[in-house]
């Protein structure tokens, strides 16, 4: 790899370490480690949210996808995601935050146990979020082992565990606080090349409209907004990543971090508009490579995820390549630092708690177990690839089916009872996991093009509702018309 | 500060229809119900202010209108091409140019309406309203 590229993405780990001595240092209790003492400001939020969207899948996944058949995964999943902050911001914005200003509130576990007054629920949402941390884990240790491969040439053995080494340096220290101080740092870098990329792309691909007729020239469908992709997958995308973001857990649980009601304002619109910056770079780059290679001038790519990494270091300077590489090691890194952190609060508070324990000096074990959950999942990703690809199945889908009725949809209907949200959680992710398996193991008990996540989601989204109906306390009803008789 | 009863009936009654949508391979079904199901998440978003002022109801219908207008304008120029016309938009097929330029920027503007109608106060009646709460279980 180009020697500048080296440097730019050197200096940027070590910016990261930096980052997370100064996390340490300010890092003194459980909320600073879980919550950042809620201390945030709206410009840090909001930015640790679109990142905490926008990961390596996105990017990497998003250039690849429009590369391969065209606009369609872009036009389902990428410009519905903006759209998911306005709605978040508008369904629980302020409720996570007020749920927060009663005290002692650090994870989600903690606000469905206020809301439901349930040990069960809580104890189900932590199992939940924490098969999803351990799955994301993983899949974020192999990612990095690849990606440092590429830019060092060192083996993706190696390169996982100089990047799992500087994770866990800031993620044990500083927790949060280095998970969203290092998430500014990136997304800034992701906004700047983003648009820098943008104009980059289309003069490489030699305008806008060449691009079109060019696509058009080899297949009408790549320069249409579905591509060669079922209409049914991108109306299931666009519905599940839109509505469900609003329950991904790493996303909502930093609207518990922010200082003042008055900071939330300016977060929905700064988030939304980073990201839709940022699918700029990833269409432009996807339909631009794929211009090219019809033109016969771009490289045979081993796989179509490729796409992003070979068009910045092939077609852009060294210095826009080496911050957009280091953008994508970040984005790796900032999705595992935050599920780290989030799976260390389901098992060091939540579970302990969801039996009617607690854990004293959640800091020390919060810390424990972030290291801890680091080498399970670098063992896992070494040695158990299987059970890594199985745990991967819990995306964003099962995290939509589990924790947006049980959340969101408790914190806007007061009919909601803890039966209907412990339904929908048990119900979100075995359906989730059942469908992604049998699919793996080619029974489809679906049609063809529907998205497992948005079916889970919507079926998790009835059963929450159906079963908070059947379960209504009946002594409330009965005690009001006690009253009004006498 | 929860929200009527009913428009989580019609949340649901939505919802539904999407589902059925998905299990019938039709994603007109799919797609057309959650757009308004879009406008009911900002409807209870905005619930105090439109109980106080039933006129800030066009706010989620203009996020929701704009939806449909958009997608029922690229479902009726691309049935019979994908491209949705023989000119070009900023150098986009005009199909494109709706999605770019129409359906993902209305995600932004429904961004900025959540700043412009922020009421911080509003804060202040969740938070009693779930003290109220956990002190009554």
């Amino acid at each position: 790899m180009n020697s500048t590229i080296v440097v730019i993405v050197s200096i940027y780990l070590l910016i990261c370490i930096l980052i997370g001595i100064w996390a340490t240092r300010k890092t003194k209790s459980a909320s600073d480690f879980l919550i950042a003492g809620r201390s945030l400001g709206m410009f840090v939020m909001a930015i640790a949210a679109f990142t905490s969207i926008q990961s390596g899948f996105g990017l990497l996944g998003g250039a690849g996808q429009t590369f391969s058949a065209g606009f369609g995964f872009a036009a389902g999943v990428l410009v519905a995601a903006p759209l998911g902050f306005a709605l978040t911001w508008f369904l629980v914005g302020k409720r996570m935050w007020a749920m927060g200003d009663l005290g002692d509130v650090f994870t989600l576990g903690d606000v469905v146990e206020k809301r439901y007054n349930s040990r069960g629920v809580r104890g189900w949402l932590a199992f939940a979020i924490t098969l999803g941390v351990i799955g994301y884990l993983g899949t974020q240790v192999q990612a990095m082992g690849v990606i440092m491969h590429s830019i060092f040439g060192v083996s993706p053995a190696v390169g996982a565990l100089i990047g799992l080494g500087i994770l866990a340096f800031y993620s044990v220290g500083g927790g949060i606080i280095a998970s969203v101080y290092t998430d500014l740092f990136q997304g800034v870098i992701m906004i700047v090349v983003s648009i820098l990329i943008f104009f980059f792309a289309l003069n490489v691909g030699g305008g806008m409209q060449n691009i079109t007729e060019t696509l058009q020239s080899s297949d009408p469908l790549l320069a249409s907004p579905f591509g060669n992709f079922s209409l049914i997958s991108i109306a299931c995308w666009f519905l599940l990543f839109s509505l469900g973001a609003a329950g991904q857990p790493h996303f909502i649980n930093k609207f518990l971090m922010i200082k003042s009601p008055k900071e939330l304002k300016w977060g929905a619109f700064t988030a939304g508009f980073a990201y839709a910056i940022t699918v700029l770079l990833v269409v432009s780059i996807g339909l631009t490579a794929r211009s090219l290679q019809i033109q016969g001038r771009f490289p045979d790519l081993a796989s179509a995820d490729d796409a992003l990494v070979v068009f910045v270091t092939d077609f852009t300077p060294s210095v826009i390549g080496g911050l957009v590489l280091a953008g994508l090691l970040a984005a790796i890194m900032s999705t595992g630092s935050g599920f780290v952190t989030l799976g260390a609060a389901s098992l060091v508070r939540d579970m302990p708690r969801a039996f009617g324990k607690e854990v004293k000096n959640e800091l020390f074990w919060n810390r424990i177990v972030v290291l801890g959950l680091l080498v399970i999942s670098t063992l896992f990703s070494f040695y158990m690839d299987t059970l890594v690809a199985l745990l991967g199945v819990f995306g964003w889908g099962t995290f939509a089916a589990a924790v947006f009725p049980s959340v969101v949809l408790g914190l806007v209907w007061r009919k909601a009872t803890k039966y209907g949200a412990m339904a929908s959680i048990i119900l979100g992710v075995s359906l989730n996991f059942l469908f992604e398996i049998l699919n793996k193991y080619g029974v489809h008990l679906l049609p063809e093009g529907v998205v497992v996540g948005a079916v889970s989601l919507v079926i998790s989204i009835l059963s929450f509702v159906v079963v908070s109906l059947l379960t209504q306390p009946v002594t409330s009803e009965a005690g009001s018309k006690v009253l009004n008789v006498t | 500060m929860y929200v009527n009863d009913r428009i989580m009936y019609v949340f649901s009654g939505l919802i539904v229809l999407s589902l059925a949508g998905m299990f019938m391979q039709s994603w007109r079904l799919i797609l057309y119900p959650y757009l308004i199901v879009i406008g009911l998440a900002i409807t209870i978003g905005i619930w105090r202010a439109v109980k106080r002022s039933p006129a800030k109801i066009w706010v989620p219908a203009l996020v929701a209108g704009g939806y449909v207008a958009l997608f029922a304008t690229l479902d009726i120029i691309t049935r019979n091409d994908p491209a949705g016309g023989n000119h070009y938009f900023l150098g986009m097929t005009p199909s494109l140019a709706i999605y770019l330029l129409g359906i993902l920027p209305l995600a932004v503007i429904a961004s900025l309406l959540y700043a412009l109608l922020f009421d911080a106060e509003d804060t202040e009646t969740l938070k009693q309203e779930f003290k109220r709460e956990e002190a009554a279980e």
